[in-house]
């Protein structure tokens, strides 16, 4: 609902599928009446660091999230179109009544995993691991 | 008995009075409620200062309360009635909850003496009894109410409007230039300006302080007088014309601000028949007149053939130069006579032949009413590429559009000259190191552009100076862009701004070459002028850019064309389509289709940009929208809308150009809003 005729406040949070995927190029969603609470955080160090945006949505956008939303790519704009944010969806939670759905970190998949582990012989006894 | 003529609950299709037409209910009492600020609005209120001051503010729904009575003849038709309601009032929510309900439902009021209709939209419903469907009497001789002082709220939106919702009116826009004398645009025939609702009102990707000043006919070599002189309608070309005869179009070298042009809009009342014809300009190379390139122009005349309001688009070519015709030296092109076969002349009826030499659209203060900022829809469609021939190149799929008050400026322009032509009053320019002024017919809207060619790892500087006759009309909060071309090698660009003793350092950017395929646009980021906090009765005093081009390595000129501030602090939307990392292409805008940009017709969505068949308005494809809020706008206020566009390079993915030539039409739409009641003067 317009208020005055000059505002100079107001994010818009556009989504957009991730880097990497074979669908790159369109934003597929831009939120603005749905920003329910909006904190980021930018670092010397690194610039973009941390975003923490809630949504309230239905039931569609909440599932449409669950299936495709880890990775995809964010990016938060103010009233001049300066980017506020600008990263990927790392952590979503969906919250539905009184049922919580976390999803990710997407940082914490394993690209490349190693694991050291004891083989144990069952067929002494005592059972000897070696 | 209530003063009310209408109070209902309708989709439509379905409705449901309050005023007994039928509908068995009755409306008892209801006090309308005026939307109130959520939270209260936001206050800047701190205990360690006096008083305090609103800070912003958002108005939240309206719970409307009516107390009626309903009658019924029996049970069945009482129970019937209040299932029709709740039907009705649960599509309401459907509407909002469902991503497949197209239809919304709202209230409707009208007092018995108003004038107008108002709708909002409902967003929701309660009534916790039914008091009492089993208490008697019901039907009878007599037939009482058989409810008394059923409540029931009714939640709607802020603000009632005179269109249904998901409907909108047409307003008139237009834009008028006063050059050599004459008022050129949107115009009657009496040249008096005349703002249209028609898909008549052009804008371009430039703003040159040009126009026509010359267009003749050569039948055989006798001249004719000056057609923009001439009664209307006029002749094009002779009553019977044959292979040789012309017509001419200039702008005079020696009228005010002299310089090359890229469209012309006619007005075609009586088409010109059995008659072919080449597009010519004056080369420098012969010198002589040669034909336009394959591509180069889009004549939707098609030879003056069609009639209506409708355009000739080209790029300018690079070796065009002024020549004299018929004693008037101008630059000159001219649409010449090839093959004549049971040929008939024309007439350009309504207004005379202009250019299209600006990139906003005005729309006066009397055309939108209302207490809160109107919600707008337009209607864009590119005129200047030929069908969907992607050959044409002015295809477009990049468009932002910024909205400011003329009460700001009316000279103020978003379109800053990067050159030693056509400056805008009170704009001053200084040549810095390493920069000087030359000619690009080509490339430049004004045929003159800085050219940049510092060694590598020095800076070329030019700066744009506002002074006090004009600086005041760019307070403001902007996005800055540069328009440039470059040949090779990479270049860092920023641009320092000095304002009111501020001084403001944009963003070093860092260009890549573009491959010499066209008009680059660099964002430079946004920028306030002067620092925030100072009424308008602040005259400011002056307004400096300066633009530093560094070259890294290598040896290569950098050219710039126009600093372009296009206004924020009112409303700014930008959309796109989208081309991917192989040069695949997202949905254009051209000859073809058009481009919405609606915030009435689809009350779900603040904003929406489909791109729709012109033949059938049947959705082609979206563009995608950055915004903060919907399109809407001050009522009662001069307004201009400006625009800026960009096309794809077909050979380079995520390559977008910024050429000067490209040129749309816009019809304008708005849904008017207010607290209550309308009134008179809607």
């Amino acid at each position: 609902m317009p208020g005055t005729i000059f505002e100079n406040t107001g994010l818009s949070v556009l989504v957009d599928e991730p880097l990497l995927s074979a669908r790159i190029g369109g934003t597929q969603y831009s939120y603005t009446k749905e920003l329910n609470e909006y904190t980021h955080k930018r670092s010397a160090f690194m610039d973009y660091d941390k975003a923490t945006i809630e949504l309230k949505g239905d039931h569609l956008n909440a599932e449409d999230w669950v299936e495709y939303g880890l990775g995809r790519n964010i990016s938060v704009k103010d009233g001049g179109l300066d980017t506020s944010f600008n990263g990927f969806a790392n952590n979503i939670e969906i919250v539905v009544g009184g049922v919580t759905l976390r999803l990710g970190p997407l940082l914490g998949i394993g690209n490349r995993v190693s694991g050291v582990y004891a083989i144990q012989d069952n067929t002494v006894n005592p059972p000897y691991r070696r | 008995m209530p003063m009310l003529e209408v109070l209902e609950v309708s989709n439509g299709t379905d409705t449901v009075s309050f005023l007994n037409e039928g509908s068995g209910f009755v409306l008892d009492s209801w006090f309308p409620k005026i939307a109130q600020p959520k939270e209260d609005g936001i206050y800047k209120d701190s205990s360690l200062a006096d008083g305090r001051q609103l800070a912003m503010i958002r108005y939240a729904n309206v719970q409307e309360e009516f107390t009626l009575k309903i009658t019924g003849g029996d049970q069945n038709a009482l129970s019937y009635n209040l299932r029709k309601l709740r039907k009705l009032l649960n599509e309401a929510n459907e509407y909002w909850l469902s991503g497949f309900a197209y239809t919304p439902v709202w209230l409707a009021v009208k007092g018995k003496d108003e004038a107008y209709v108002r709708y909002s939209m409902i967003t929701g419903w309660s009534y916790p009894e039914e008091n009492n469907p089993f208490h008697p009497p019901v039907g009878g001789i007599v037939v009482l109410p058989s409810m008394d002082d059923f409540e029931i709220t009714i939640e709607r939106r802020p603000a009632w409007t005179p269109n249904q919702p998901g409907t909108d009116t047409a307003i008139e826009a237009g834009v008028t230039q006063s050059y050599d004398g004459r008022l050129l645009g949107n115009v009657d025939s009496a040249g008096v300006a005349d703002p249209t609702t028609a898909a008549e009102v052009f804008f371009s990707n430039k703003h040159i302080f040009t126009n026509l000043t010359d267009i003749y006919e050569d039948d055989g070599g006798a001249f004719s007088a000056n057609l923009l002189d001439a009664a209307l309608p006029h002749r094009l070309l002779p009553a019977v014309p044959v292979v040789g005869d012309i017509l001419y179009f200039g702008i005079d070298t020696a009228s005010a601000s002299p310089g090359p042009f890229s469209s012309l809009i006619t007005d075609i009342g009586t088409a010109v028949a059995g008659v072919t014809g080449v597009w010519e300009y004056w080369d420098s190379g012969g010198p002589g007149w040669v034909a336009f390139g394959a591509n180069t122009i889009a004549d939707n005349t098609d030879g003056f053939s069609n009639t209506g309001v409708l355009g000739i688009f080209w790029n300018h070519p690079s070796t065009w130069i002024a020549n004299i015709i018929n004693g008037v030296t101008a630059w000159w092109i001219r649409f010449r006579v090839t093959v004549a076969a049971g040929a008939t002349g024309g007439e350009q009826q309504n207004r005379d032949i202009y250019s299209v030499t600006w990139p906003y659209v005005e729309v006066q203060d009397d055309q939108i009413m209302g207490e809160l900022p109107a919600l707008l829809r337009a209607r864009i469609r590119n005129e200047s590429n030929y069908d969907d021939d992607k050959a044409y190149k002015k295809y477009i799929d990049w468009l932002m559009c910024g909205v400011r008050g003329v009460d700001r400026g009316e000279n103020f322009t978003a379109y800053i000259p990067l050159a030693d032509t056509q400056l805008i009053t009170g704009q001053s320019n200084t040549l810095g190191a390493n920069a000087a002024y030359i000619d690009d017919v080509e490339h430049s809207p004004r045929g003159r552009c800085v050219e940049l060619t510092p060694p590598a790892g020095v800076g070329g500087i030019f700066t744009v100076t506002l002074d006090n006759t004009i600086a005041n009309e760019y307070k403001g909060r902007f996005r800055m862009f540069l328009r440039y071309r470059l040949f090779g090698n990479i270049w860092d660009i920023f641009v320092r701004t000095r304002s009111f003793g501020n001084l403001w350092t944009s963003d070093t950017i860092g260009i890549l070459p573009t491959q010499n395929i066209g008009l680059g646009l660099l964002d430079m980021g946004s920028l306030n002028l002067p620092p925030a906090g100072f009424g308008n009765n602040e005259v400011v005093e002056e307004i400096e850019f300066q633009i530093w081009g560094t070259l890294r390595v290598g040896a290569s000129p950098l050219q710039l064309y126009e600093l372009i501030l296009m206004p924020v602090d009112e409303w700014l939307g930008q959309f796109y389509g989208y081309d991917d990392e192989n040069a695949n292409w997202g949905p254009m805008v051209y000859g073809t289709n058009y481009l919405d940009i609606d915030s009435t017709l689809f009350p779900k969505r603040l904003i929406y940009a489909p791109v729709r068949i012109r033949a059938t308005d049947n959705l082609e494809a979206q563009w995608t929208n950055v915004n903060v809020r919907p399109f809407r706008t001050a009522t009662e206020r001069r307004t201009r809308y400006w625009f800026l566009t960009q096309n794809p390079e077909i050979a380079v993915a995520f390559q977008e150009i910024a050429n000067h030539s490209y040129s749309e039409n816009i019809q304008l739409f708005a849904t008017q809003q207010y607290f209550s009641s309308i009134g008179k003067n809607l």
